[in-house]
């Protein structure tokens, strides 16, 4: 009787565990018949979604472009395709478009906040680091040391200038001269500066030492090098 | 003659690009620019360092804020890096293919990492393989 028991209570287990979402059932299931099956994804209703598992553990997924068998559009097409992201996206694509086919480009960009002069005014020693933080704002790091901590500010500015005197690159296909798409003279300058500022503060969060670079003074001095 | 002349120019330039780019702040790489008093003989400000006894803010001090502070275990690295590229080319395109292509480029890469230990003292200072011939720190790697 008893063994019969424990027989029943195996195959019980076994019919349980062949049937789990991370059985090897569920998983074939899953990936032959997949969403056209009429159960549907067993993995997917007995793990979740939202979860896969790997050698790390359980993992998020949070991206719904990997379930993509059987469907004729990506899940979520619309939603996806005209949030702001892809806006931004889009508008970048065709400034490059547009810088593709103009004769002179000429642009700044910027990364953080460059610390203004009268700023730094405030910076002295033994001022706290709360009064630094209301002065300069958030910094790009703060780490702490055994004996005080640091606190960065960085930002890049960087130019760049292009002309390019000919058929833009486009629109020599069109034209039927041979060779006419080498008539072309192009002169590119892109300088991206960073701006450094490191404070230095003490165990007590008192300012002990502040340094900040000057990449125009380095850029000439570079050139005094390259003439000398 | 100027006609024929002008199209000569036009031709020998046609399908050339020249390119400058740049990233970074090189001053790690310049020998005496953190100096005090301009007045003063150009000095390797690395000169004195010592593995050991610098500090960090003596090796702020020489070559200034770093372009990224990274934790590596016990270890503070300050990572200095700058890139330069200067190239001029010559591409000759026909039907939509390219038959001939002439480059002469110089490219630099710089990288620089100061080691520290929990204290805040010098380990070592490591440099980047393409780091340019006047790296200042060069005088520490060499030792």
């Amino acid at each position: 009787m008893t063994t019969a028991r424990g027989a029943t209570l195996q195959a019980l287990v076994l019919g349980l565990a062949s049937l789990s979402g991370c059985g090897v059932l569920a998983l074939t299931h899953d990936k032959m018949l997949g969403p056209v099956s009429p159960a549907g994804r067993i993995h997917s209703v007995v793990v979740s979604n939202d979860y896969i598992v790997t050698e790390r553990g359980l993992v998020g997924v949070g991206d719904e472009r990997d379930q993509p068998l059987f469907r004729p559009i990506p899940p979520g097409f619309p939603r996806r395709y005209a949030e702001p992201a892809s806006m931004v996206k889009g508008l970048r694509g065709a400034m490059a478009f547009l810088r593709g086919l103009s004769f002179v480009v000429w642009g700044r960009t910027h990364t953080g906040r460059v610390l203004p002069e009268d700023a730094l005014t405030v910076l002295r020693k033994g001022i706290t680091a709360a009064e630094v933080l209301a002065a300069l704002g958030t910094p790009s790091l703060w780490l702490r040391r055994k004996g005080g901590s640091l606190m960065g500010y960085r930002a890049e500015v960087g130019t760049f200038l292009s002309v390019s005197l000919g058929l833009p690159p486009l629109a020599d296909q069109f034209v039927p001269i041979p060779g006419l798409g080498n008539i072309r003279i192009r002169w590119h300058y892109n300088i991206i500066k960073p701006y450094k500022t490191l404070l230095v503060f003490d165990a007590q969060e008192r300012l002990v030492a502040w340094f900040r670079n000057d990449p125009d003074a380095s850029e000439r001095r570079l050139e005094q090098e390259a003439t000398r | 003659m100027r006609n024929f002349l002008a199209a000569l120019a036009t031709a020998a330039l046609s399908g050339c690009t020249l390119t400058t780019e740049w990233r970074g702040d090189p001053g790690f790489l310049l020998e005496g620019t953190r100096s005090a008093n301009a007045a003063e003989p150009s000095t390797d400000p690395t000169a004195a360092w010592e593995v050991g006894r610098t500090t960090l803010r003596e090796v702020l001090r020489d070559v200034g804020p770093p372009d990224e502070i990274l934790r590596r275990g016990r270890e503070l690295w300050l990572v200095y890096r700058y890139r330069y590229r200067k190239a001029r080319e010559l591409r000759l395109v026909a039907y939509g293919g390219q038959f001939f292509r002439w480059y002469d480029g110089k490219d630099v890469d710089s990288m620089v990492v100061v080691a520290l230990d929990p204290e805040d003292r010098l380990l070592y200072v490591g440099r980047g393989r393409y780091a340019g011939d006047r790296g200042v720190l060069g005088v520490l790697l060499d030792r």
